[in-house]
């Protein structure tokens, strides 16, 4: 097999996202919890002061939500729902709107993402939510024990986070130790993952390139060159190279970047375990704290489709979701010029209107011949 | 990870080193991935386990042998 044979699958897969853009088949639902935090970090893409608390959802409007979802959807293509937040653990109610969603068949495979805090203190939260069909887990840590605490402004988190990953592997959840990579805590990755892939041991150490978003969006000091988005890269190649063929372990521990954008036909499928297209507003709808529609929940608010206390879900999806669906208007700046456009479609949603440097990462590492 | 010790660009080590495992697993494992029916399997159940359609494993079915 060489690179060349792959070409013709290219085109077949593009064939079949662009049938999946067309369908628009409900698949995974995210819901930001809350954007409430007991942590203050200098990078958060979704910052409690950008939020109205009072809106959140309560237990009986966000169960409803879900409800409505299982009654009105065609879900026997449905896969997933990924909790986000702020920090979805400071909602005192989450065990309470989990045992309720769980009863439906098809929401039981359910992650969350935290910065683990409340895990650590609390291990015995783990058991429940392996009753209540949660099945992933994802913690965030940013780099070894300085470099954590000092980004997330509050020394011990850093031993919380490795606390409650480890607790979480052992319990046998599907875990994923997620690092924002930022101009300064590049230079330490290698050092962190072999930390992890030896103490942590899950399935998957997962990258996101920061981008200016949220509080990150004013702290230029942080967001990572392009040079050391190509080391990112470079290391991700690496690594994947050398330990893919033991994934199907499930006892492996798999790296990936993120949802961070299309990386070229070359590097997609070897950096990570997939080829990556944005699933927002595809297969993925969001439901924001305050009940309005969109996708994941670091997407700007500018791209809200519908509100779940005003309207119905289902019609919402069905005849909204145009941006997310018709890709068009992204064409501007480098992706005028790639011609791998037709395979990325601009890249992943949360970024598109706040490129840093109006350039995609494909153009960024030199992976796509839009590089000007 | 030092500057020193990685390329400029990632683009020639990537090439350089798919030219010379052509004949891989590496590359077995992307056509696998670009076959796979639902093109967007993996991102769809990213952080959680990885149930498809007929319950068959994703990475058993890409990463085995």
């Amino acid at each position: 097999m060489t690179r060349a044979s792959l070409q013709p699958l290219f085109e077949q897969w593009k064939e079949r996202v662009e049938h999946l853009i067309h369908e628009h088949p409900l698949q995974i639902v995210s819901w930001e919890a809350t954007r409430r935090c007991n942590l203050n970090c200098v990078h958060c893409g979704s910052p409690a002061e950008e939020a109205n608390h009072a809106d959140e959802l309560t237990t009986d409007e966000i169960v409803g939500a879900f409800d409505q979802i299982a009654r009105d959807f065609d879900m026997r293509q449905f896969r997933h729902i990924n909790i986000t937040g702020g920090e979805p653990f400071v909602r005192t109610d989450l065990l309470d709107v989990l045992a309720q969603i769980s009863r439906w068949p098809f929401y039981r495979n359910i992650d969350i993402q935290t910065n683990g805090r409340v895990l650590a203190d609390q291990p015995q939260l783990l058991a429940e939510l392996g009753r209540y069909g949660v099945t992933g887990l994802g913690i965030s840590i940013d780099g070894m024990k300085e470099t954590h605490d000092s980004f997330r402004r509050m020394a011990g988190s850093w031993a919380k986070a490795v606390t409650a990953a480890r607790r979480a592997v052992e319990c046998g959840f599907v875990v994923t130790v997620s690092l924002v990579a930022h101009a300064n805590n590049v230079d330490e990755i290698p050092t962190f993952f072999n930390f992890v892939r030896r103490e942590i041991r899950p399935r998957v150490f997962r990258i996101m390139t920061l981008d200016p978003l949220g509080r990150a969006a004013t702290e230029s000091d942080y967001l990572p060159s392009a040079e050391q988005l190509r080391r990112v890269i470079a290391f991700l190649h690496a690594e994947y190279e050398r330990d893919c063929f033991a994934y199907a372990n499930p006892n492996s521990t798999m790296v990936e970047l993120g949802c961070g954008g299309w990386l070229g036909m070359e590097l997609e499928g070897a950096v990570r375990p997939f080829i990556f297209h944005c699933i927002a507003g595809i297969t993925n709808l969001g439901i924001l704290h305050d009940g309005k529609l969109a996708s994941c929940s670091n997407i700007s608010r500018q791209f809200i489709e519908g509100d779940c206390r005003k309207e119905q879900i289902k019609m919402v999806w069905d005849t909204r979701y145009q941006r997310y669906r018709d890709f068009a208007w992204k064409r501007t700046g480098d992706c005028a010029r790639c011609d791998q456009w037709c395979y990325c479609h601009g890249g992943p949603m949360h970024t598109s209107h706040v490129r840093s440097r109006n350039r995609c990462l494909c153009s960024e590492i030199g992976a796509t011949n839009a590089e000007t | 990870m030092s500057e020193t010790q990685q390329p400029d660009s990632i683009i020639p080590a990537a090439a350089k080193t798919a030219d010379e495992t052509a004949h891989s697993d590496v590359l077995v494992f992307k056509r696998r991935m670009l076959e796979w029916p639902n093109p967007v399997e993996y991102v769809n159940n990213m952080y959680g386990c990885h149930p498809s359609d007929g319950n068959s494993d994703y990475f058993e079915a890409v990463f085995g042998k």
